[in-house]
């Protein structure tokens, strides 16, 4: 991994404070800004012992180690968590609330936290009590029972990941999350077609939406999850849609030129997109409706990639004002704006974290494109990626600690994920064709 | 006089069928829809029109050897004024996808400048930018990246 010197300084500060500054809810309370997100080399210690089965059937059985199953797949996907191997437990039977609980037992195995599950099966239906337990102070931090169908397993279970995630550093982390990307294989409608698609914050499921019978690219959530931007070519040119994702309705933005790809306002449904209507690529806000409500970013040659501060009052962009493609950060209300990359002539596809402190954005090293951060004042450069391949297009999840990106490593494009610091990377899902521009939904499904 | 009557007669008759089958066939073509598809086949396109230019990495400007490329499109679109063209612009896969779209934009558009400013009415002139997604060599090496670095030229009558 290339690293620069103030990466180390940086990397070095946080691995330092995690060492001297051991888990608890104060600890997660305390360090909630500089949270176990960034811990990609200090995981902390987990315990998930088998469920106790109420009933005892067969069935039930199976449906308490299905359940398990997807849980600590759940709880290792984000990259927080060191799950303990179920061979080291002292202590296999875990129904009981902190009064039952030997809580010196997972001590001694080096677990910090303890998730206990017990399930009742009757025939379709489940009731299943979770519950997380910081193991160094006795302490419950989380109790729930979940009532459902045996098929709602993945929605129960991410409930409970979501409870975990917000008793622990107070955001739902990835879970009932869904990720959005283009793929070129399945569609059945031509070689040169693309299509857009949808899955689940681990790949899982992946549906079809638009049937363009054309080229739809480059997904964009709004916030809130209420609608998605793309461009389509199915006019045999680009233009804008605005999916209403809840009713289906679209609107068209037609207009000459070529548009690209939007980002909407973290704080309102409006959406930044470029357009060169005017001659060359400029970064305009756009209402849902389609209107046209103001121009953000115009001249100095082409400006396109918007992707906005989480308070809205920065916006970072690609231009190509001073040669090559480089990042820009532009302060929306004096339109001040200041060059974000120096390294390298080639930066582009820049993606605020929804915590504010880092943006991702693509660099051209020796030949393939590699993801890297910076903070908002470029202090510091961070490689993540280092394949032979390129690797594009990063997306953060909502909390901030995970990263979807594109890339060719194991030939066509695919995609895959991987920790904010770069930790973990492995391919998202199984799908046949080409996949690429992926994007992270900012809201939790219910 | 007889056979004169019988000449008269049969001249009429040869007369009033072939108004007849003009009428006929008159009709017969205001009825079929046009064939739009018949009449552009009709029309050759001569191959040289879809020759392509080429662009330099990360560059759309238009060189001396595109512009000998683009001074024969521009000669037949001026003595074939009813023919339009639709100007893709492409691009190597090896820059970025959204920044590609903006510079087969700028390719397509350095090429409709040219023609332009020769003398052809912008009118006439489409462009639409493919980026990266439409190689026409899809090998990853110096020799397939110039012949994807392209604006291509599809004419229509």
């Amino acid at each position: 991994m290339k690293i620069s010197f103030g990466r180390i300084v940086l990397t070095g500060l946080l691995v330092f404070v995690l060492l001297n500054v051991g888990f608890s809810a104060a600890w997660a309370q305390v360090l909630g800004v500089v949270d176990i997100t960034k811990a990609s080399s200090t995981k902390v210690p987990m315990a998930v012992p088998d469920f106790t089965v109420g009933g005892g059937s067969a069935k039930a059985n199976e449906v308490a180690r299905e359940f398990h199953e997807f849980l600590v797949s759940c709880l290792n996907f984000p990259g927080y968590f060191n799950i303990l191997d179920k061979g080291s437990y002292l202590y296999d039977a875990a129904a009981g609330d902190t009064a039952q609980i030997n809580f010196q037992n997972w001590r001694a195995i080096g677990a910090e936290l303890l998730v206990t599950g017990s399930i009742t099966v009757n025939g379709d239906n489940v009731q299943i009590d979770l519950r997380l337990f910081d193991v160094f102070k006795n302490e419950r931090l989380v109790g729930k029972r979940y009532t459902g169908y045996v098929r709602d397993k993945r929605v129960l279970i991410q409930k409970f990941c979501s409870e975990i995630m917000m008793a622990l550093i107070g955001n739902k982390g990835v879970y009932n999350t869904q990720i959005a990307f283009v793929s070129s294989g399945p569609s059945a409608s031509g070689a040169n077609s693309k299509e857009i698609y949808t899955c689940e914050f681990d790949g899982y499921n992946p549906q079809r939406l638009t049937y363009d019978n054309s080229m739809s690219i480059l997904p964009a959530w709004s916030a809130d999850g209420q609608y998605m931007s793309y461009t389509t070519y199915k006019n045999k040119k680009t233009d804008m849609i605005i999916r209403n994702m809840q009713t289906g309705a679209q609107v068209l933005v037609d207009r000459p030129g070529t548009t690209i790809k939007g980002a909407w306002m973290p704080t309102q449904n409006m959406v930044a997109a470029s357009f060169s209507f005017s001659g060359s690529q400029a970064i305009y806000l756009l209402n849902p409706k389609g209107n046209f409500v103001e121009t953000l970013v115009a001249g100095g040659g082409a400006n396109l990639s918007p992707t906005w501060s989480p308070d809205a009052k920065k916006l970072a962009f690609v231009s190509s004002r001073s040669g090559g493609p480089q990042v820009y950060v532009m302060d929306i209300e004096s339109k001040e704006i200041k060059r974000l990359t120096y390294e390298g002539r080639y930066n582009t596809q820049p993606s605020w974290s929804p915590k504010g402190d880092l943006i991702a954005y693509s660099a051209q090293t020796a030949g393939y494109h590699q993801i890297c951060i910076t903070d908002p004042e470029g202090s510091f450069v961070m490689q993540l990626t280092n394949s032979n391949g390129d690797n594009e297009c990063a997306s953060w999840s909502p909390d901030g600690g995970m990263i979807v990106f594109s890339s060719t490593r194991e030939g066509v494009s695919r995609l895959y994920v991987m920790t904010a610091f770069g930790a973990e990377q492995r391919r998202l899902m199984r799908l046949s064709g080409e996949q690429l521009s992926p994007a992270w939904s900012l809201h939790h499904l219910e | 006089m007889k056979n004169l009557k019988k000449l008269v007669i049969l001249l009429a008759a040869v007369l009033c069928m072939s108004v007849m089958a003009s009428c006929q066939k008159r009709v017969a073509v205001d009825i079929a829809p046009p064939t739009t598809v018949d009449v552009t086949e009709s029309i050759s396109i001569p191959a040289y029109l879809s020759q392509p230019i080429h662009f330099a990495f990360d560059k759309y400007n238009i060189t001396q050897e595109s512009r000998q490329i683009l001074d024969a499109k521009i000669a037949f679109m001026k003595q074939n004024p009813a023919f339009v063209v639709t100007i893709e612009g492409h691009t190597d896969e090896r820059g970025t996808y959204e920044y590609n779209m903006a510079l087969g934009e700028r390719r397509a558009n350095a090429a409709k400048k040219y023609m332009v400013d020769n003398g052809i009415n912008p009118s006439r002139i489409m462009t639409v930018s493919y980026g990266e997604t439409r190689p026409v060599d899809p090998r990853s090496n110096e020799e397939a990246w110039a012949k994807n670095r392209r604006a291509e030229f599809i004419f229509k009558y």
